[in-house]
């Protein structure tokens, strides 16, 4: 087996059973970094020695027991707004270089519990926040964005140099670059996920999201960090749930509602590429519903901007003005634009929110998903990382949602689709999205 | 500031730029002017949705399970 070249899930269950060492698939994959990352440029601190050691730790345990550690020996990536213990956690951000987190964050400490490896901080878009550059590259066109704002992680996982990592999204920041990147994103529900411990964009829209191969492994992923933390206020209380088991379920072919704003917003290659997508989804059995939101989309992202310029304005009220020359020119004008708008208009828009959740809430729950592109366009030219409309109407409400690489362009891009499930149905959606991953089969490694 | 849903989108956009002039100085105004008229477009769009009086609550980010959550 090509060690680097593994999903989550088969190295895991390689690990476990003593056919594969943690310190072999740790040095295969620090072999594979050091072979293509003066190209795709993913990672902002890499810890060869820490990750080494850990591997270390878990082979000697395991000569004294089998493992059971859900994630045992398995090396993930952290986006870098989330602390890990003895390394700094920079957000991109100049004047944070030299500060060392001294604990881990919410999701980093379940993922060490679980006997996951910390392979190093992945590149953010700075502050996780709008579209200034990253020198982070698209595997699949290095002369193309990987997106953002978590730019390392989905890079990193689709050039096959860490089997996951973290991520997080309070606009489209995960799932934009699962798709640019051709692998798979998930976001899940708003308090599934420890929030504490890191960077914030926001209060009420961030998540921490995972980048992985296939779904199977993202509901592995979601096994391990779906807890309560107290230490997070909006971290839901929640009773154990077998993500793994119902990825692995032989479903009835799902009911879906595909968003037609969604389509007719996308560029043509996208749309034409997301309706055979959707129509090999129906030929394969999926029952399939044109539907219309019960809103504009219009209105759903100027709710979506008030609340991340507010609430993003907010996080950085004192540093902006402190340490204003160290911020990029965009994340700056978004922050300062942020501090412009009155809280009547915030209140406004909060209350809108409340009542549209309930009628985007009320269509969600007719089907087994929602479908539609992920993205609106394939990947731009790295002045930006994309945009992050078609991701953020949902990001608004909470509701978990999955990207799926679905094919390749003619240029050789990855094309993806989204589902988007009820609050807390992680379960269905991760069975039909395993059901949807069947149909369209796997994209190759880019690299 | 105050914004209200009688204002055009110009006087959203000028009110704006006077808070941008006075909070940030004159030398940021066209720093700030595509996000200022990304702002004026989400705020006027915002501001043409009424509100029920008194009734309509704040949004929480918590949500309950979905009763189909399964």
């Amino acid at each position: 087996m090509t060690l680097w070249d593994l999903t989550a899930t088969a190295a895991v269950r390689a690990m476990r059973s003593g056919e594969l060492s943690p310190v072999e698939l740790v040095r295969a994959l620090l072999d594979r970094i050091d072979a293509t990352e003066p190209r795709v440029q993913a990672w902002e601190t890499l810890d060869a020695e820490g990750a080494l050691a850990a591997a270390r730790s878990l082979e000697a345990a395991r000569r004294d027991r089998a493992p059971q550690d859900l994630l045992f020996g398995l090396p993930i990536g952290i986006k870098d707004v989330f602390h890990v213990r003895g390394l700094p956690t920079t957000a991109n951000f100049d004047p944070y270089r030299e500060t060392v987190a001294t604990e881990d964050a919410g999701v980093v400490q379940h993922l060490r519990e679980a006997g996951a490896i910390i392979l190093g901080k992945t590149v953010t878009v700075q502050f996780a926040w709008r579209r200034d550059p990253v020198k982070t590259r698209n595997p699949w066109d290095l002369e193309r964005t990987p997106g953002g704002s978590s730019s390392g992680s989905g890079a990193a996982v689709a050039a096959r140099q860490v089997p996951a990592a973290i991520a997080n999204q309070a606009g489209g920041s995960a799932l934009r670059p699962g798709a640019y990147c051709g692998v798979v994103a998930l976001k899940p529900t708003f308090g599934r996920l420890s929030r504490y411990g890191g960077v914030p964009v926001t209060w009420t829209l961030d998540q921490p999201a995972m980048i992985v191969r296939t779904v199977a492994d993202a509901a592995l992923l979601l096994q391990a960090t779906a807890r309560h933390d107290r230490r997070d206020p909006f971290s839901f209380a929640q009773s154990a749930e077998d993500f793994v088991a119902a990825a692995r379920e032989r479903a009835d072919p799902p009911r879906l509602g595909v968003v037609r704003a969604l389509l007719d917003r996308a560029d043509p290659p996208v749309r034409q590429a997301a309706e055979a997508a959707i129509e090999k989804l129906a030929a394969a059995g999926a029952e399939v519903t044109e539907v219309r939101l019960p809103v504009s989309m219009d209105l759903l992202l100027a709710i979506h901007y008030i609340v991340i310029s507010s609430e993003g304005a907010a996080v950085h009220a004192e540093q902006v003005v402190r340490l204003a020359e160290h911020y990029g020119p965009t994340v700056r004008a978004y922050i300062e634009a942020g501090h412009l708008l009155p809280a009547a208009l915030y209140m406004h828009a909060m209350r809108l929110r409340r009542r549209y959740r309930a009628q985007l809430i009320e269509l969600v729950e007719r089907f087994d998903a929602l479908v539609g592109p992920t993205v609106a366009n394939l990947p731009p030219d790295p002045s930006t990382t994309g945009d992050a409309s078609f991701q953020s109407i949902w990001t608004l409400f909470g509701f978990p949602n999955i990207s799926l690489p679905t094919a390749l362009s003619p240029e050789g891009l990855p094309h993806a689709l989204q589902l988007i499930g009820c609050h807390f149905g992680e379960r269905a959606l991760l069975r039909n999205a395993a059901w949807s991953e069947r149909v369209f089969g796997a994209l190759p490694a880019p690299l | 500031m105050r914004l209200d849903h009688t204002m055009s989108r110009d006087e959203i956009r000028a009110a704006l730029e006077q808070a941008a002039r006075q909070t940030w100085g004159l030398g940021r105004v066209e720093a700030l002017r595509s996000t200022l008229a990304e702002a004026e477009r989400a705020i006027w769009t915002v501001l043409q949705v009424p509100l029920a009086p008194w009734s309509e609550e704040i949004d929480t980010p918590t949500p309950p399970p979905s009763s189909r959550g399964r």
